[in-house]
């Protein structure tokens, strides 16, 4: 063999086992992808948890509490999902993120406001008879103060999937983000669903949180009007509204729906499918998509058709709901057409007795699958960086369907399956904690974690009515207590205080409140130290109960300075009480305490310590209490990502 | 009953003509079929129409385009060849009116045809449809006992519901075995049968029977109702087929038309036709 030829077959062979070894180095020093999973569970109660782990029905989370850590996740005062979610997003108590409440209010006009995001219509429009072209598109503003800590991460290139996190709409992320609690629906409320009936339900003309619509049956055949969202391109203002028709089978339960170009039929007590519901704005140039479900809840003797509310179509979304802004269309084709409302579960109609528990139940699992298959999506989609998906289920079946299993409830209820409804619940939430636990390697960090625990709800507390008593709030006519809402009877020339929210307690302050009587200063601190000392002092005279076991003080007690929009008190209510249905929204009933009959019975807006979260992982939790705050510099840290100087909280994993 | 006859033997042409194709995805599939007909176009459209007046008004037109910019600044000639190419655009379009309306009978079967293959979708197994029939007379929708029958293939989920003032008796089925099955509908002392496609693949769905022979133009799959029955029409609701390019939404027939145009214009010299 010639030498030139020998060199030449053994220097190739040598070059590219060479490459071969340099290539597997530079693999092995490349550090491993880091993953972290977060499941959040809204409303996930840590005794409740125990409770059933100890039970045996709940095999994921024992093995997760065995092999890794669980301890009670300290929430936030107020304990409201908006409120806690966005400490934990921020790091910042709500004095930091500015979110209160559900509700804040305008103290000029002491109207309530969405405290989570609010609307800016367009501000340059052009009139031509009765239309009216906006030439400047308007946007929604999410009210939460502070960066987001998935920002961080995505600052520093690490890939992020945030599914549903309340608190976050419009989405803010530069990764891939899916808006939750906060999102309206194409209405712009929390969620309006309609119900249309021949014989409706008494008092259904003043229904919260739903439309009743009187129809009539005529040929077998019903005609109704869905109502969409306001045509802004109308001087004349008004609704666009989508007709569809019902034909009834003239015998038996059954109907063919006709919505625009969609037909279907439902036999009674069917739901349908989704159907997508073009609203035109201006005709064949500008509309409005939505999407909903119809269910045919009764054919006769009374007709009965209810309608959820109409949704943000995510094929076509009429509001920033995803980012990027058509990842909710490449979820709509992956999985179908989903709810994007704010917690979808139909606490509304539940509660003004259109749906009775069987079928919110019914239509609340129907919410959890669609959230189910998602999770199976993300997953499959979930290759490094973080991913968080959002739960409402427990939540929202605590607050609804507690009285079913808790017999000193005054509203209980005796139901053989229903009472098992919040067992089955944390049961589902452990076949997805199984799932996910089977989709991640040992290196992926896995953390469970809920924004609050869970109370009884037995009793209301009548707030406004107490301060009334009390002489903190003058009436102008004492003789007008009920069915006067929004404050429209306060003489707020005498009036010191009033309550708004379910939390809030607010000074009726001079500069401030538009009708403004107390001085800041020595007289504002002076008030302030009365009504803690008398609200920690109150007592239901039935029971000789503590009402309240904790006040607030906001400028006094909350780190952060985004206080323009903070109650000067937020009220800590004791296990089974909370604030009233009428009084957050400015009435005075007779009676302060109230038996509370609702199915809303279960609830967690009380003292923060009588409900902490739950936090698990497979990483031992460092910190004796941890809280939310605490949390979320733990997930900064899980990347080498250092906390910001406003965030309050410190690492709480090892 | 010659319509009857034409539809079954161009629907038996294109059976034939999709009996390969259907190994490949609808997409491609829909390609080679528009690419073909933009050939067979072009080719028609070099045998019935002018082509020696084609060709000479095209090259009038060009000329004249030509002579605008060389006498761009001369405003009366201008105006003259402006006027002459007006003209001759009006001849160019007159030249391509009959063999337009010679190649819209073609197209309109091919059209058709791939509507029964490209327009639907078999149902899945285990999906819901809903099953439309509409009668003659009203006093058939509630004094004639109307049943579906075609188990095991699927299962009639829903009584039926009878919609008098739409002269329309409806029910919802789920499908449950793949195959092309028959479903029957009885109506009194009449059975009448339809297709029912079920499957995970594409293929040809055929959505109406009737008894229009308007109506048959553009369901030609299935023989037209006897109108003795009773039944105008039966018709299954199926869901579109879905085409996508790259992520993409696309409708069928755009695309068909896109490609098939495109295929001409590539071909036209293949062919020597001027277009």
């Amino acid at each position: 063999m010639r030498t030139g030829f020998k060199v030449i077959s053994l220097a190739f062979p040598t070059t590219v086992l060479m490459f071969l070894a340099l290539g597997s180095l530079e693999r092995g020093e490349q550090p491993p992808k880091k993953k972290v999973v977060i499941l959040g569970i809204d409303g996930m109660d840590p005794q409740i948890l125990k409770g059933f782990a100890d039970q045996g029905v709940l095999p994921n989370f024992s093995k997760l509490m065995a092999k890794g850590d669980f301890k009670p996740l300290q929430t936030t005062m107020p304990p409201l999902s908006p409120v806690a979610w966005s400490t934990f997003i921020t790091g910042q108590d709500p004095g930091g993120h500015a979110i209160f409440d559900f509700i804040h209010r305008d103290p000029k006009t002491i109207m309530p406001q969405f405290s989570m995001a609010r609307t800016i219509p367009s501000d340059w429009t052009v009139t031509l008879g009765s239309w009216v072209i906006p030439l400047r598109g308007g946007r929604i503003e999410s009210m939460r103060r502070g960066r987001a800590f998935w920002q961080l991460l995505e600052e520093r290139d690490v890939p992020t999937m945030i599914y549903r996190i309340p608190s976050n709409f419009p989405p803010q992320s530069e990764g891939h983000a899916l808006s939750g609690m906060g999102t309206p629906d194409i209405l712009g409320t929390s969620g309006t669903f309609s119900f249309y009936s021949d014989h409706p339900p008494p008092g259904s003309e003043d229904m919260s949180g739903g439309q009743v619509n009187k129809v009539t049956v005529q040929d077998f055949k019903v005609s109704g009007q869905l109502t969409g969202p306001q045509n802004s391109f109308r001087t004349t203002g008004g609704n666009m509204t989508a007709d569809f028709q019902v034909f009834l089978d003239p015998e038996e339960a059954v109907a063919t729906l006709r919505v625009q170009d969609h037909e279907f039929i439902l036999k009674e007590g069917e739901w349908s499918d989704w159907i997508r519901v073009d609203f035109e704005a201006l005709p064949h140039v500008v509309g409005v998509s939505a999407i909903a479900k119809f269910y045919l809840q009764q054919v006769r003797p009374a007709f009965k058709l209810y309608v959820t509310p109409l949704q943000i179509n995510p094929e076509d979304p009429a509001m920033p709901i995803s980012v990027p802004g058509d990842w909710s269309a490449e979820l709509q084709k992956e999985l179908g057409y989903f709810y994007t409302q704010e917690l979808p579960e139909e606490t509304k109609a539940f509660s003004a007795g259109i749906f009775n528990g069987e079928e919110f139940w019914e239509q609340s699992q129907s919410v959890y699958q669609e959230s189910r298959r998602a999770l199976d999506y993300a997953l499959r989609n979930f290759k490094e960086g973080l991913l968080f998906f959002y739960f409402s289920s427990v939540d929202q079946g605590s607050h609804m369907l507690w009285s079913y299993s808790d017999d000193k409830h005054p509203g209980f209820r005796r139901d053989g399956k229903l009472s098992k409804a919040i067992q089955t619940l944390y049961q589902e939430m452990d076949e997805a904690l199984g799932r996910v636990m089977s989709s991640i390697d040992e290196q992926t960090t896995l953390i469970v974690m809920s924004d609050h625990g869970f109370n009884p709800f037995y009793w209301e507390v009548n707030l406004n009515s107490w301060l009334l008593e009390k002489g903190y709030v003058q009436l102008k006519d004492l003789g007008r207590r009920d069915g006067v809402t929004l404050f429209e009877n306060v003489d707020w020339s005498r009036s010191q205080a009033y309550a708004l929210g379910l939390n809030g307690l607010y000074v009726n302050l001079r500069g401030r409140e538009s009708g403004g009587i107390v001085s800041r200063g020595a007289e504002y601190d002076r008030l302030l130290d009365r009504l803690e000392a008398d609200l920690l002092a109150m007592r239901d005279p039935r029971n000789g109960n503590h009402p309240i076991t904790l006040v607030v003080r906001t400028r006094r007690d909350l780190k952060g300075t985004n206080l323009d929009s903070a109650p000067d008190l937020i009220i800590g209510y004791n296990r089974g009480y909370r604030s009233s249905w009428k009084s957050p929204l400015g009435e005075f009933p007779r009676e302060v305490f109230v038996d509370n009959r609702d199915p809303w019975s279960g609830d967690h807006s009380v003292d923060y310590r009588l409900v902490p979260g739950v936090l698990l992982s497979n990483r031992r939790i460092s910190a004796e209490k941890p809280a939310l705050y605490d949390l979320t510099v733990g997930v900064l840290s899980e990347f080498g990502v250092p906390k910001l100087s406003e965030m309050i909280g410190e690492d709480c994993l090892e | 009953m010659a319509m009857d006859f034409l539809n079954w033997i161009v629907t038996g042409f294109f059976r034939l003509l999709f009996w390969p194709l259907g190994i490949l995805p609808p997409l491609g599939a829909l390609t080679v079929i528009s690419v073909v007909t933009g050939a067979i176009m072009v080719w028609i459209f070099g045998r019935v129409s002018s082509q020696e007046r084609i060709r000479l008004v095209k090259d009038r037109i060009r000329g004249n385009l030509f002579g605008v910019r060389l006498y761009q600044h001369e405003i009366g000639v201008v105006l003259r060849l402006q006027r002459q190419i007006f003209r001759d655009t009006f001849t160019y379009m007159t030249l391509s009116v009959v063999p337009m309306l010679v190649l819209m009978i073609p197209v309109f079967l091919i059209i058709v045809q791939l509507n029964l293959y490209f327009g639907n979708r078999p149902l899945r197994p285990g999906e819901q449809a809903m099953v439309r029939v509409e009668v003659t007379d009203p006093s058939l929708v509630n004094q004639v006992p109307v049943s579906l029958k075609g188990a095991p293939s699927f299962t009639v989920e829903t009584p039926p519901v009878h919609m008098i003032s739409e002269k329309e008796i409806a029910w919802r089925i789920r499908a449950v075995q793949a195959g092309q099955h028959s479903l029957a509908v009885q109506i009194g002392n009449h059975q009448v049968a339809k297709n029912l496609e079920i499957g995970e693949k594409w293929g040809r769905v055929s959505t109406l029977r009737t008894t229009s022979w308007l109506d048959s133009l553009l369901y030609p799959a299935e023989e037209r109702l006897d109108p003795r029955t009773g039944i105008r029409s039966i018709e299954i609701v199926y869901r579109p087929l879905p085409l996508s390019i790259m992520g993409l939404d696309v409708d069928w027939l755009v695309f068909f038309f896109a490609v098939s145009v495109v295929a001409s214009f590539a071909l036209k010299g293949v062919f020597g036709v001027q277009l």
